[in-house]
């Protein structure tokens, strides 16, 4: 329950979604007040240097921002101000612990579309390497996108469709990498109805390696087929190898395709006769010092502490067969971003089909009635898998249940766009 | 249509002789020989002129390409049912007659005659129509208020007078602030002496008022008056006219919810205005919702006063009902509804836990109390009754004056049963009651309190249903009783039950929550005892698939603050039994408490407000890779029950069909025999007797809604088929038809969207769509504001409309808004930049200061010290944010009754944003210190090196045009001087100066006009006074710079020395070049100093020449003595002839006046004549 009176979003439990909170903020021109960031960590107290990093690219995207931050970083004011877009070009912070740039692409993309001009964002920094915790620039292009165009975003002919290029890959932790983000702008979203899922007819797949021998990445390809193809014959996955040429720029940036640290990681996508896209991506975990000298000579011994290629195609298969398991018809990952930008739509009712709610979706479900007093309308949909369908197997759990969520957008619209 | 319906007429008559017989005879025979031939004539059935019948196609496609429109957006109710009553305003100046006009109205409806039609009036029109009817006071503000609300507008215009200036004002309004339609209402036509004039007038002000709206807008006349008011048969034409009249969806009002409030009530504690006679109220507001939908959280403005954010909204009970379906087709006498309660109509009003009653008279102290001598008995009691109204309400009221004893001393000795067979229970006695005994104290508090509230001039009393009325015990011992108990009752006791069932609203939630806990405590009461460790585990387990009541889990169990009536009372039913038992049995609420608190901390999963995110913000926490859940090895398992086996059917190469037949090898679909009709279901069987057996078990009610339906869907059917048809009989090319077809799919997307979002949430009741979509329009809601200033009370004009307006999140911002705007013609200054004006933007109306500025070609915003005359500039203010394309209307002055028209301005949004980019023209000025041969030294243009650097390469120039570039500052010399070169050398005396832009500061200010909170209106409001007004004022004389007089400008003489070329030059320069003009001599010449010797014969012809060059200039001379005489001789003459002519020129011009004169004067006579 809100105050009538303040409309400051007050939140005392630290950087918990912290883009979400910004993003929320800018979108329900609300006040932000964040306190105790993170005020018991001795060795990094307040805000981390990836978050400050988000705030000052906002900070650029928009006019009229107010951005406040105690001396310790542990306290956040933030005025929303007006959203520009135009081209903006960002460098992300590199090193150990440091995010890629995925991560302030997505706490982007719900803004990109309301801004006075098309948002031509270039980021520099981190791009493969941590689909752990972020998901990937290929994932982004893969899973948001196809969300983006439902939402009408890009719909307009008069410009040109939301795209996301990786110019250069850059693994995690050195980065070096260089992503391009392009969104139209709108006037307002259209409505979505998303609740059929179809039957899967084709996966596709990218395996990357930077700076390992490009067989590896045939490798991961080799087996994340194999599983695959238990199921259905038609899946490509390509192999995007990137090597070190040796060679430097003349500037002293490493040369080659890709940034200094080795990275291999794979992405697939589902796509259903109904047009539904699921995406899943794995990548193998670095565990090397960022430190460059360490990394050179310790180089041997880490990789074999590594997972095998083979195991991380394992991996990435049976993560998208979990991901058409769950049934819904957005991502787990993307499960946030297109609530999110349901609650902008006209005041229509959008209906989605989501697999099990995510934590990190249900957290947010609370942000968005908070920032702009839309419940969802939550509907557990059951159904049997299995043509078997015997009571037997009921008994052992093979349902998957499904989450209708429904809503009637709060008819935002862009106004910061000019009209003319 | 068939062929034997059509009529059949008499044929003509065959031919049998002649020719045409013999001809006839021919083509008969060849017919049935089967020999005829083919008449081909090709020619005639081509096309006569490719090039005007493609003309002709091409114009057909234009025009209808022209007619094809995308579909507006339209959210209103699809029915009027559903809706809003329609918001009629009467607008115009005083005396043309709109309080006639809607007291006429009123009595044509109801029956009912209102003295004094004050604000809106409700009436239902018909079974399923109402109207709410508002007449429009004659200030700009309310104008501008009424204009933002009007469904529909009778522009009231006295016919004899003509259009006044207040209803051009307002068309203007409404032009600015989306179109409502509008009727002309003429008045006072009987006041026209000769028909000719009346026609004549009529014509002239049809044709104006078609310019004003759009030729061809309906217009209404009135003949007469009679007993104050309008003849009856022409209100009666003119309410058929307004049932018929289409409504136009407008785009703000599309996007937002409005109330036009019907009345409103203080609800402050009264202990806290005695305290502070000014401190701020809590107001409720009752109104229906129109617009788009009110949601709870919602910031509105109520305008006039200000921006609020709404403590509590909720629904009360529509006070002019829909008869609805299962009524007859007719509004009987009896059901006449009419809900003015600002006009003293209607003697009950009803709140969310009290009603008011008019008893109608200002005394309420009983006649016996006040030492009248009287005699008792029955007499008495019929005496009283009918000193009352009669009416209902007031009589009940009046019985619970006679209640002898105080609700505590009754609760001593009143009694209750708990369940069906036990003994009543005394309230003395029973300690498991304190609940309900606080309950009773707290009404008594209020009820003294309510004494004490009584109002001299307001004669309503706040009237608490359950505790004053006489009752049996067991109805007062529960207070959940159900509404089939109280049907009995009258009517307005229904609704009192309603609204005390959420009497407070903590108190309810309180219930609500720990009926929650009693029902998840009842779910498996046993099986916590027992492994509490083990049942947690398997919840946490079994999370992703068995999700309990998510929403709950989500949004947590407390309810939103959206309070109304339904809500409460379902969730009551579904608890009712607990929640009531829970007041007596309070060992198991403990028990139900800690059963939760146990849950909650055992099981993580079991309520979601546990769900912690990490710090580091990652939408992929707990998930694949790290999730429970994820398990790669049970994926890869290879055999028949595998975990891939059971998402086989997830893919195209799965079974399609799991459904449909399941272990049914065989596929049967149903399948219709042609030959015979039968129909055969998916296994053979024959599907004949369908129907009857659908409907073989059905009541008479069932069957005809049955019936009903099917009709439905075949009308549907057919009628899409029929419009198919249509279309394809037009053959269209398919260009046209892929363009209707575009059309065609917009408008079925829209109504697939509208369906859907009735779907959607409508089927739970109205508490659930409330609760996910706020309240819809066409609900009677009561909105409480906290907060609302105590002049708002003081001050309250029952005629100016309240509006109470929502704002979406991004329109309670201030920021700078940039509009297009252009000077209204009839204005008749124009408008000074930084003078304040009060805009009319949304729902807003403030006051700020515009800057003017113009877009030049290059796309500078440059700034404006006026408003162009009859041109578009833009306009920056600083105001709140509104959609761009939103129409903005300006107007200098509110208060005051000043001439002329008052519309200073009109525009559109046309971009928000936080800064500016206006741009001023300045130019620096310096002048040369010292010049080399392409650069100089340049002081006096700025004041340190500092503002230098920052010009760098600027551009300079001299004022004869010498183009320049700013290089570097100077070290030495004046402050700010520095080095600049030019494309040529520059003079000592040049003046150089630097042409930039400045940008233009806006002032930050932003004056609501807060008209409501004022005494007199807009009166008293204060405002920021433009200069000229100050000037004017104060007597202070505008202040003159010196500078900017112009003064006559004195130039010296110049003087050249003369062009000296040098020697060596001069010897170069051809001849033609050589400077000539000869110095005068010192001596003289040559030739001059030389003698003439002429010889005799040379000196005769001398002396010759001169001798007849002598006697020509005298010739001469006499020759122009001559003509000098004679022309002094003819001027005179003519001059006689001169004065002549003047005279009779002179009668002539007097004649012709006269006559012209005369003709004017006859004009003018005839003219008064006719009027």
């Amino acid at each position: 329950m809100t105050n009538p009176k303040s409309r400051t979003l007050k939140y005392t439990d630290g950087a918990i979604q912290f883009r979400l909170r910004i993003t929320a903020s800018l979108l329900s021109h609300r006040p932000l007040l964040i306190t105790n960031i993170r005020p018991d960590d001795l060795d990094a107290p307040g805000l981390h240097e990836h978050e400050a990093s988000f705030l000052r690219l906002i900070d650029r995207m928009t006019n009229g921002t107010k951005i406040e931050i105690n001396a310790t970083g542990t306290q956040l004011r933030f005025k929303p101000g007006v959203l520009l877009g135009g081209s903006v070009e960002h460098d992300c912070p590199v090193g150990d612990g440091a995010r890629s740039v995925s991560w302030y692409l997505e706490g982007i993309m719900p803004l990109a579309p309301f801004g006075k001009e098309p948002l031509e964002l270039t980021l520099n920094g981190i791009t493969d390497g941590t689909s752990d915790v972020d998901p990937s620039c290929d994932y982004l292009s893969a899973s948001f996108l196809p969300l983006y165009i439902k939402f009408g975003v890009g719909a307009d002919d008069a410009l040109p469709p939301p795209s996301i290029r990786v110019e250069k890959r850059g693994a995690a932790p050195l980065g070096c990498g260089r992503a391009h983000f392009y969104c139209p702008i709108v006037k307002e979203l259209t409505p979505i109805e998303l609740v059929e899922f179809g039957k899967v007819k084709r996966v596709r797949g990218n395996a990357i390696s930077c700076r390992i021998p490009p067989s590896s990445a045939a490798r991961v390809a080799h087996s994340a087929k194999g599983v695959m193809h238990r199921l259905l014959p038609d899946v490509w996955i390509h192999t995007d190898a990137h090597s070190s040429s040796g060679k430097r720029n003349k500037d002293g940036s490493p040369g080659g395709g890709c940034g200094p640290s080795p990275g291999l990681s794979v992405i697939l996508t589902a796509t259903t006769t109904e047009g539904v896209c699921l995406s899943a991506e794995c990548s193998m975990s670095h565990n090397v010092e960022s430190n460059r000298g360490v990394l050179q000579q310790n180089l041997h011994l880490e990789r074999k502490k590594m997972e095998l290629p083979e195991d991380l195609g394992k991996r990435s298969a049976t993560m998208l067969l979990h991901e058409i398991f769950c049934g819904g018809c957005i991502d787990t990952s993307a499960q946030t971003f297109a609530l999110l930008m349901m609650c902008l739509t006209p005041e229509d009712v959008s209906r989605i089909r989501l697999g099990s709610l995510s934590s990190y979706t249900v957290v947010s479900l609370r942000l968005l009635k908070e920032a702009f007093g839309v419940e969802f309308k939550l509907r557990v949909d059951e159904e049997v898998l299995g043509d078997g369908g015997s009571d037997e197997e009921e008994e052992t759990g093979m349902k998957s249940s499904t989450v209708l969520c429904s809503c009637l957008g709060i008819g935002y619209r862009n106004m910061a766009r000019a009209s003319t | 249509m068939a062929d034997d319906l059509q009529q059949s007429n008499r044929g003509h008559k065959t031919t049998k002789a002649g020719r045409g017989g013999r001809e006839k005879k021919k083509l008969l025979k060849s017919k049935k020989d089967g020999t005829q031939k083919d008449r081909h004539n090709p020619r005639a059935f081509g096309v006569a002129n490719v090039v005007r019948t493609q003309r002709n196609v091409q114009r057909n496609l234009d025009r209808a390409q022209k007619k094809e429109y995308v579909p507006q957006n339209d959210r209103r109710a699809a029915t009027p049912v559903e809706g809003p009553p329609p918001l009629v305003c009467v607008v115009g100046p005083p005396g043309v007659g709109k309080s006639t006009l809607i007291r006429s109205l009123v009595k044509l409806y109801t029956n009912h005659n209102l003295n004094n039609p004050v604000g809106p009036i409700t009436v239902a029109t018909g079974k399923n129509r109402r109207m709410t009817f508002l007449e429009c006071p004659n200030s700009p503000e309310a104008m501008l208020d009424v204009a933002k609300i009007a469904d529909l507008v009778l522009l009231v215009v006295d016919a004899k007078y003509g259009f006044e200036l207040e209803q051009f004002e307002f068309l203007n309004m409404i032009q600015t602030h989306g179109f409502p339609k509008v009727l002309g209402v003429f008045t006072h036509l009987d006041q026209f002496r000769t028909q000719k004039n009346l026609r004549k007038t009529k014509k002239l002000l049809k044709h104006r008022f078609w310019t004003e709206i759009y030729d061809g807008a309906k217009m209404f006349y009135f003949s007469g008056c009679v007993n104050g008011k309008y003849l009856k048969h022409e209100v009666k034409q003119l309410s058929l006219l307004l049932q018929r009249v289409k409504y136009r969806p407008l785009v703000w009002r599309n996007t937002h919810p409005y109330v036009l409030v019907d009345r409103y009530e203080d609800v402050t504690h009264p202990s806290k205005v005695d305290e502070d006679e000014t401190c701020e109220r809590s107001v409720v507001f009752y109104g229906y919702v129109r617009g788009s939908n009110l949601k709870a959280g919602q910031k509105v403005h109520l305008v006039g006063v200000g921006d609020y954010g709404m403590s509590e909204v909720g629904i009360i009970q529509d006070p002019v009902p829909m008869a609805g379906k299962d009524k007859e087709m007719t509004l009987s006498k009896k059901e006449t509804k009419l809900y003015a309660p600002l006009s003293n109509v209607g003697l009950v009003s009803f709140d969310k836990d009290a009603v008011y009653i008019d008893i109608g008279r200002v005394n309420y102290t009983k006649k016996e109390n006040l030492d009248l001598p009287r005699v008792e008995g029955e007499e008495k009691e019929s005496d009283e009754e009918s000193e009352y109204d009669s009416d209902a309400p007031a009589g009940l009221l009046k019985s619970l004056q006679d209640v002898k004893d105080g609700v505590d001393e009754k609760m001593e000795y009143s009694t209750m049963r708990l369940f069906k067979s036990s003994k009543a229970v005394q309230a003395a006695n029973s300690d498991s009651e304190d609940d309900e005994k606080e309950q009773s104290i707290r009404n008594a508090n209020r009820r003294s309190v309510d004494d004490v509230y009584e109002l001299a001039n307001s004669f309503r009393r706040r009237f608490d249903g359950a505790e004053h009325e006489p009752r049996d015990g067991s109805e007062q011992s529960d207070s959940d009783s159900d509404d089939g108990e109280s049907s009995d009752e009258s009517k307005d006791d229904g609704s009192v039950e309603s609204g005390s069932d959420c009497a407070s609203n903590a108190e309810d939630d309180d219930q609500y929550s720990d009926s929650e806990n009693d029902e998840e405590a009842s779910d498996g009461k046993q099986a916590w005892k027992s492994n509490i460790a083990q049942q947690a585990a398997m919840a946490y387990r079994q999370r992703e698939r068995s999700i309990v009541n998510l929403q709950q889990l989500v949004y947590g169990t407390s309810v939103s603050f959206v309070s109304d009536d339904e809500g409460k009372s379902s969730d009551n039913e579904d608890s009712g039994d607990e929640s009531s038992d829970e007041e007596f049995f309070t060992l198991r609420d403990k028990n139900a408490k800690s059963n939760k608190s146990s849950k909650t901390t055992d099981n993580g999963a079991g309520t979601a407000k546990d769900i912690q995110l990490g710090e580091n913000d990652s939408s992929r926490t707990l998930q694949h890779s790290s999730g429970p859940m994820f398990d790669v090895n049970a994926w890869l398992e290879e055999g028949d029950d595998c975990l891939i086996e059971r998402i086989r059917n997830r893919f195209v190469t799965g079974n399609w069909h799991t459904d449909d037949n399941e272990g049914d090898g065989e596929k049967f679909d149903d399948f219709e025999d042609l030959e015979t009709g039968e129909k055969y279901g998916p296994n053979g069987e024959v599907e004949e007797s369908d129907d009857e057996d659908e409907t073989a078990g059905m009541t008479d009610a069932e069957l005809r809604e049955y019936n009903a339906k099917r009709k439905a869907t075949q009308k549907d059917e057919f009628d899409s088929e029929y419009d198919d048809n249509k279309k394809g009989n037009a053959d269209k090319p398919s260009d046209e038809k892929a363009e209707s077809e575009y059309v065609e799919a917009l408008k079925r997307e829209k109504e697939a969207r509208l369906k859907r979002n009735q779907e959607e949430f409508g089927a739970d009741g109205e508490a659930s769509s409330v609760r996910y979509e706020g309240f819809r329009q066409g609900i009677y809601c009561r909105v409480r504001i906290d907060g609302i200033p105590a002049e708002f009370i003081q001050s309250f004009n029952p005629v100016m409309p309240l509006v109470i307006g929502g704002l979406t999140p991004q329109e309670t911002e201030r920021g700078l808004v940039r509009c297009r705007f252009k000077k209204h013609r009839w204005h008749k200054k124009i408008l000074k930049c930084n003078d304040p004006l009060v805009f009319s933007i949304g729902w807003r109306r403030f006051q700020s200061i515009p800057v003017f500025s113009t877009e030049d070609q290059n796309g500078r915003h440059r700034y404006l010290k006026y408003t162009p005359e009859h041109m578009h500039c833009h306009a920056t203010f600083y105001g709140h944010q509104v959609p761009p394309n939103t129409g903005v209307l300006a107007i200098q002055r509110l208060t005051g009754n000043l001439p002329g028209f008052r519309i200073a301005a009109t525009g559109v949004v046309l971009e928000l944003d936080a800064s500016s980019k206006i741009v001023k023209k300045l130019k620096l000025v310096g002048t040369p210190s010292k010049i080399y041969k392409n650069t100089a030294f340049i002081s006096g243009m700025f004041n340190s090196d500092l503002e230098v650097s920052r010009f760098e390469g600027a551009s300079i120039r001299t004022v004869s045009g010498i183009r320049g570039q700013i290089k570097k500052a100077l070290r030495e010399g004046q402050p700010g001087s520095f080095r600049a070169t030019f494309e040529d050398k520059i003079l000592l005396s040049d003046i150089v100066f630097c042409r930039t832009w400045v940008p233009v500061e806006i002032q930050n200010y932003y004056n609501p006009v807060t008209s409501l909170l004022c005494k007199d209106g807009v009166e008293g409001w204060r405002a920021m006074k433009p200069k000229a007004q100050l000037h004017v004022e104060t007597e202070t004389p505008i202040e003159v710079n010196p500078d900017s007089i112009y003064k006559p400008i004195e130039r010296k003489e110049r003087k050249f020395n003369k062009l000296h070329v040098p020697k060596s030059i001069e010897s170069a320069l051809p001849f033609a070049s050589k400077p000539k003009d000869e110095k005068k001599r010192k001596s003289k010449s040559y030739a001059s100093k030389r003698a003439v010797v002429m010889d005799a014969d040379e000196k005769k012809k001398y002396t010759f020449m001169q001798a007849i060059n002598t006697i020509r200039n005298d010739k001469q001379a006499k020759k122009k003595e001559k003509r000098a005489e004679r022309k002094v001789a003819r001027s005179k003459e003519l001059a006689k002839v001169e004065e002549k002519l003047d005279a009779s020129r002179k009668v002539k011009k007097r004649q012709h006046y006269r006559s012209e004169g005369k003709v004017d004067a006859a004009r003018e006579r005839k003219r008064l004549r006719g009027a």
